[in-house]
């Protein structure tokens, strides 16, 4: 019996390393290069302007079709190309009716980036506390790392003892300020390389979010207001030489915020459909507008809204992903299902399963035929049943393993 | 009879186990010289960032180090067993042959967690002096994907000796080598969390694989 | 009386090479059995059948009543292995392999083993493996012995001895056969040793059973003759029924059978041989082995 189940064993583990390395096997072959298109918006034609690169192509289109190279490009977006245009003397000094700078333009083109992987990366639950207003402006590490447990604890890099003083004082400040200990999240963007720093935004036991910086040596600390039944899952803080928002906050039920400085308070982008687990987001800001793009596999939406966050125009665009391609088609004949242990969409190692390929069933009863034939041969014919469900449902994966590790009589 | 049996199977790895733990004490050692000298060189607070935020793995070493020491200790206890085909004997033991089997593979197994339980203790310590509990915390996630692997190289080589037939052994090899791989990724910490469990289940199956090669030794398979 | 082993339609293909078709043989108990044949027959395989280590392709063996396929670790302990070659477990001393083993076997007799052991003038700290091939014998046979086991499998135990060794092997052994009603099966494939010892035989060809009989009725019954024939002529001689194996060395023929000499006269004048001088000459057991197997 035993032995019997450590030949089930055997053939388990070579489904498994199948379903690993055969379709990745698959993929390193026939994967198609795709790029998806990357969504501006032109307050020139007051259009959304898309763009193909890529595959040896380089021209944009607006939301009409129209076909524009590089060059036209350029002048239809000034604020993105300001360097180019400036360069060739070509920069207009006003636009929408407005007088425009380079400073200016500079200043207000921002644009923040959040992949997947970015949210709930593995790390660490230390950090370093910054001084936000260094005496010689040049931001340093400092001697202390923080972190959370019934209090706000800041331990010594050199004797890696707690710093008792350090600890009373950002404790009593937290408390004083409404903190409920222990805190849920920290988030900061621990970095030297970075125009200011914003400190950490940290979310306590009752789901509230403080604003925590060190202004020379003592703490600084805000209760930020949230809107009621908010839960923040992440934030991504990103200090930007616009200092107007610090970086963008993600919900529990995937609703995005800004999180806004002077006085902090978070300000709701008007997206729908993000999954922080799934999409990238591409948030773009210049001198007169904002525009967010939540981009999936195979479609993104870019969501155009005025500097204050009022939704004006949404675009949406779509184009073929692996699974649509010759290759991504004849996959789903072949594997029943794959399984992904790095997806690209987490640092994380997971048990990724696609979804079961109905279309492999072919496949997997053609298999279980040739199993019957090469079985019947080996004269194997005890409890052979067992195999051909394993085969029925893991197809290839299945086929090989029974084929590897014959039956036990 | 059992005690006996423990007692053959540590005659044989006696030396390998010995050589294998003074390995990973010079291991230990080496990383801890590196510790004290980046706490001293790169500053303790711009270390700590290098670990803390830019995830530097300063334990690099102990990728690969359970599994050779799953080889190095399979190998010594079953290469004897299947010279001459002194399984034989083994498996003429008035034990059941199955028992025998688990028995020899148990009690390495046993072995190696003394070791790896051992190393894990010590590296522990070690690094509870340079750093704070996170950081112990995110070692001890990190590392266990490795030192499992080290179990299944182990129950692997203990398979692929028992088995007698060239073919079927490479088929092994290939698909634990394909396996273990799964195990010893390391471009950052406690990437295994939330999957370790699922892990250890299907590394666990690994643990009765030389009853079937041990079966195919009794029939005398030829293919 | 009892059998101790007993194989039925034993046949064995390695692959598509046959070893050997409808092996039939019991092994009486208190009986010394000697399997023999050259090497490459299949001794070895009949004994790994014998202990469970190989299935056979068809066809059974049984001991003590319970087949050899699956064996009981109880009937396991009244059955002394001896592999071929003296195999042990050589990373053990003297002292140490005799430890494992005592803690296996109800019965051992730990002052049989160190009997052996005092005659080798060896160190009880000594590896195995630092042993001599004779030395190593003893310390196998020595380990069996105080096992004190039923039946004895012992597997071309003469393999890399020299005379003394295998002398001094088989006085043990016929004294332990002697003194308690054990069971010994023996393979072979030097005979001179066994013929005061084994009583029952089969002798293996390449791919069949020669002979499966007593040693007295094979001794009796085998026959050699030896007559003058011309040299160089061309003699129609072939074996058959009568003519089990022959020789032709220039002038001289040899003929075995088991037939009569005057079978056997009246056979090659009818084959029209024209032979001279024939007689009878005795045989060795190991004599008759090759007169019925072949020199090749």
């Amino acid at each position: 019996m035993i032995t019997r189940l450590s030949r089930i064993f055997l053939v388990i583990l070579t489904i498994f390393v199948g379903a690993v390395y055969l379709p990745q096997l698959y993929w390193v072959s026939f994967e198609p290069r795709i790029i998806p298109p990357m969504v501006f918006y032109s307050p020139v034609i007051q259009k959304f302007m898309i763009g193909h690169f890529g595959h040896g192509k380089y021209y944009f289109t607006d939301e009409d079709g129209h076909k524009y190279n590089r060059i036209q490009a350029d002048h239809l977006l000034p604020l993105l190309n300001f360097r180019i245009l400036a360069a060739r003397d070509e920069m207009p000094d006003s636009l929408l009716g407005r007088p425009i700078s380079l400073n200016e333009v500079h200043r207000n083109n921002v644009s923040i980036r959040i992949t997947p992987k970015d949210v709930n990366p593995p790390q660490i639950l230390l950090y370093p506390l910054f001084e936000s207003k260094p005496q010689r402006l040049r931001l340093g590490l400092p001697d202390e790392y923080f972190r959370f447990t019934d209090r706000m604890e800041f331990i010594n890099a050199k004797t890696n003892q707690i710093n008792d003083s350090l600890t009373t004082i950002f404790t009593q400040t937290l408390l004083k300020a409404g903190f409920h200990f222990p805190a849920r999240k920290v988030f900061g963007n621990p970095t030297t390389r970075k125009p200011y720093d914003a400190g950490y935004f940290i979310v306590d036991h009752d789901w509230q979010l403080f604003h925590l910086k060190k202004i020379h040596g003592k703490p600084y600390c805000k209760n930020v207001p949230i809107p009621e039944n908010v839960k923040i899952n992440w934030i991504s803080v990103k200090e930007k030489e616009l200092r107007e928002f610090c970086g963008i906050a993600i919900t529990e039920d995937n609703k995005l915020y800004m999180v806004m400085l002077n006085p902090e308070r978070l300000q709701k982008l008007p997206v729908s459909d993000y999954n922080r687990e799934q999409d990238h987001i591409i948030f773009m800001g210049n001198l007169f507008y904002r525009y967010i793009t939540i981009r999936s596999e195979g479609h993104l939406t870019t969501y155009l809204t005025n500097r204050d966050y009022k939704l004006l125009k949404t675009y949406k665009e779509k184009w073929p992903t692996r699974y649509e391609t010759t290759a991504g088609v004849l996959s789903a004949f072949i594997f029943p299902f794959e399984l992904n242990l790095q997806s690209g969409k987490t640092y994380f190692i997971n048990f990724n399963f696609s979804s079961f390929s109905w279309k492999a069933l072919y496949l997997n009863v053609i298999l279980i035929l040739a199993a019957i034939l090469f079985l019947i041969k080996r004269k194997f014919v005890t409890r052979r049943w067992f195999d051909l469900v394993l085969i029925l449902l893991t197809g290839i994966y299945g086929f090989i393993g029974v084929l590897l590790f014959e039956q036990i009589e | 009879m059992v005690k006996a049996l423990f007692f053959k199977e540590w005659l044989k790895i006696k030396w390998a186990y010995w050589t294998m733990a003074l390995l990973t004490f010079l291991v230990l050692i080496k990383i801890g010289l590196n510790l004290s000298y980046y706490m001293r060189i790169l500053e303790a607070k711009t270390f700590w960032y290098q670990v803390i935020i830019m995830g530097g793995m300063f334990f690099q070493d102990f990728v690969y180090l359970p599994a050779l020491i799953g080889l190095v200790i399979g190998f010594t206890q079953f290469m004897p067993e299947i010279s001459a085909d002194r399984l034989k004997l083994t498996l003429h033991l008035p034990m059941k042959e199955n028992a025998i089997l688990l028995y020899m593979v148990g009690y390495g197994t046993l072995m190696l967690l003394i070791l790896f339980a051992g190393t894990y203790l010590l590296f522990s310590i070690m690094v509870a002096y340079f750093f704070p509990f996170q950081v112990v915390k995110a070692v001890w996630i990190s590392m266990a994907p490795w030192f499992l692997a080290g179990f299944v190289v182990y129950w692997v080589t203990s398979a692929v000796f028992v088995e007698r037939i060239w073919l079927k052994r490479i088929i092994i090899i290939v698909i634990a080598v394909l396996f273990t791989e799964t195990l010893l990724y390391h471009y950052a910490y406690e990437i295994y969390r939330y999957s370790i469990g699922y892990f250890f289940i299907l590394a666990l199956l690994w643990s009765i694989g030389i009853l079937y090669t041990g079966y195919r030794f009794k029939k005398g398979v030829l293919k | 009386m009892e059998n101790v082993v007993e194989c039925v339609n034993l046949t064995h293909y390695y692959g598509k090479r046959l070893i050997y078709e409808n092996l039939n043989f019991v092994i009486r108990k208190g009986s010394i059995f000697g399997l023999l044949g050259k090497n490459g027959t299949g001794k070895t395989t009949t004994i790994n059948i014998l202990n469970g280590y190989l299935q056979p392709t068809s066809g059974h063996c049984y001991i003590f009543g319970e087949d050899s396929q699956h064996i009981k670790p109880e009937t396991k302990a009244r059955i002394g292995f001896l592999m071929e070659g003296h195999i042990q477990y050589n990373f053990m001393t003297i002292s140490q392999i005799e430890r494992f083993y005592s803690s296996f076997y109800p019965k051992w007799k730990k002052t049989a083993y160190y009997d052996l052991m005092e005659k080798l003038e060896v160190d009880p700290d000594q590896k195995i493996a630092t042993m001599s091939c004779g030395q190593r014998s003893q310390v196998a046979l020595g380990l069996i012995l105080a096992q004190d086991p039923d039946l004895m499998v012992l597997d071309d135990y003469s393999m890399g001895l020299d005379a003394g060794y295998r002398r001094l092997f088989l006085d043990y052994l016929g004294a332990y056969a002697k003194n308690n009603d054990k069971t010994i099966f023996i393979t072979s494939h030097i005979i001179q040793d066994l013929e005061n010892l084994v009583e029952d035989i089969v002798i293996l060809d390449y791919r069949s059973v020669l002979l499966s009989t007593t040693v007295e009725d094979f001794k009796t019954n085998f026959k050699q003759f030896v007559m003058k024939v011309p040299e160089g002529k061309d003699l129609k001689i072939k074996k058959d029924d009568i003519i089990t194996n022959f020789e032709l060395l220039k002038d001289k023929l040899t003929v075995y059978s088991f037939k009569s000499q005057q079978e056997v006269e009246n056979h090659l004048k009818a084959l029209k041989i024209p032979f001279t001088d024939l007689h009878q000459v005795p045989m060795s057991l190991e004599d008759a082995f090759i007169g019925l197997t072949g020199k090749y």
